[in-house]
């Protein structure tokens, strides 16, 4: 991009007709290595987030950026090492991230939110062009309000996601345009999930407080009693159900 | 040769002159907070005199020294990093449930904190203009 601050330089070579030569030699390998490589400007170090919900949070973020120009980045640190403190962190990661958003050149409009995974300490740091739009106040709020509580529920997506959304909406971004593509970012989807791995299955069945388990312990017992194994049984196997649910859930929290 | 150098000597000092603007910017910006956060919170904490005292004499240090040098305004700015630095340590919304629920005043301690931040960031710049500005002296005229 530098190169058409200076077009006087061009000049003499414009009126061979080579201008628009060298410049497709110059500029469309690097315009189309740069649309392709453009950094994502979420940066899970700390792993508490699936591909797809990077991805969604990324969406919602290239949208407030065409709408606003300002750059929301999300960095998420699995620990502090190197770092005084989190303020440090944040000045190192807002400094060095390239915010060069197509429009938000030289505005200073960048938002970067820090989480440390292992201190459970979250940041906000705010480039001077927005700091009228989102004040201290405003971050802090949003940091008690949104990410702590979201993040003490585990609920780490949605945590950051409507994060993002409102410090977005602080900008003078509006969400609503985003709901109505809501679809296209799907939820991480649990089933796939515990189909993957039986053992988080088990687990999930044990800790959703037996009722699952007893549903399917009723299932088999039925198949039992369809193929004729517990054809005599029929009187006991609605309390025996409930009490191996039970025994079930306790057993999984004892070994947590 | 030398022309040069001295427009670059010049330069780098409306830099230093652009960062100390930026750093006093925040310094008042502080020096309106500090009595906002204490009268805020007064209903909820009990601050001892001696802090209160000393944040009223470091405040009015910092209007006297407005009309001094340079170097008398980073003095005063330092009682004030002082007091101010103190009046943080006491407003730990943790220790106070009642405040912890006011988001008015959180808000006000978050604004605090925040400028306090910038503090730090702007002096970082202004000392780099400053060495920037001093390499440039000593070089000169090359």
């Amino acid at each position: 991009m530098k190169f058409l601050m200076y077009p006087s330089r061009c000049s003499s070579l414009r009126k061979q007709g080579l201008v628009p030569i060298i410049l497709a030699v110059l500029f469309s390998p690097t315009l189309v290595i740069k649309a392709q490589s453009r950094p994502g400007y979420v940066y899970d170090y700390g792993y508490l987030l699936y591909q797809d919900e990077v991805e969604a949070i990324e969406s919602l973020r290239i949208d407030i950026d065409n709408n606003t120009t300002a750059e929301v980045v999300v960095v998420i640190l699995e620990n502090l090492e190197g770092f005084d403190s989190i303020e440090m962190a944040k000045l190192e990661y807002f400094n060095d991230i390239p915010l060069d958003g197509i429009t938000g050149i030289g505005k200073d409009n960048g938002v970067l939110i820090l989480i440390a995974v292992e201190e459970r300490e979250w940041a906000f740091e705010i480039g001077y062009g927005v700091e009228g739009d989102l004040t201290d106040s405003e971050s802090g709020r949003i940091g008690r309000e949104i990410i702590t509580p979201y993040f003490q529920d585990g609920e780490y997506y949605y945590g950051l996601f409507i994060a993002v959304a409102t410090v977005g909406e602080e900008l003078g971004y509006d969400i609503e345009g985003f709901e109505s593509q809501e679809e296209d970012y799907p939820e991480p989807d649990l089933i796939d999930y515990l189909l993957e791995d039986p053992y988080v299955l088990i687990w999930w069945l044990l800790g959703s407080g037996g009722e699952l388990a007893i549903i399917i312990l009723v299932f088999i017992l039925i198949a039992f009693f369809v193929f004729g194994f517990g054809g005599g049984r029929g009187g006991g196997f609605s309390g025996g159900g409930g009490g191996g649910g039970r025994s079930g859930g306790g057993g999984s929290s004892g070994k947590r | 040769m030398v022309w040069s150098s001295y427009n670059g000597l010049v330069s780098a000092e409306i830099q230093v002159e652009n960062e100390w603007a930026q750093i006093e910017v925040q310094y008042q910006r502080r020096y309106d907070l500090i009595p906002n956060v204490v009268n805020a919170t007064k209903l909820y904490i009990n601050y001892e005199q001696s802090l209160l005292t000393d944040i009223a004499a470091a405040r009015s240090g910092w209007t006297d020294s407005l009309d001094g040098s340079v170097d008398e305004q980073i003095n005063a700015a330092e009682e004030m990093d002082d007091v101010s630095n103190r009046l943080l340590a006491v407003v730990v919304v943790e220790d106070y449930p009642d405040l912890e629920a006011n988001t008015l005043v959180l808000g006000l301690i978050d604004e605090l904190e925040g400028t306090e931040n910038r503090i730090a960031v702007a002096r970082l710049r202004y000392n780099e203009a400053v060495t920037e500005y001093n390499k440039k002296v000593r070089l000169f005229p090359r």
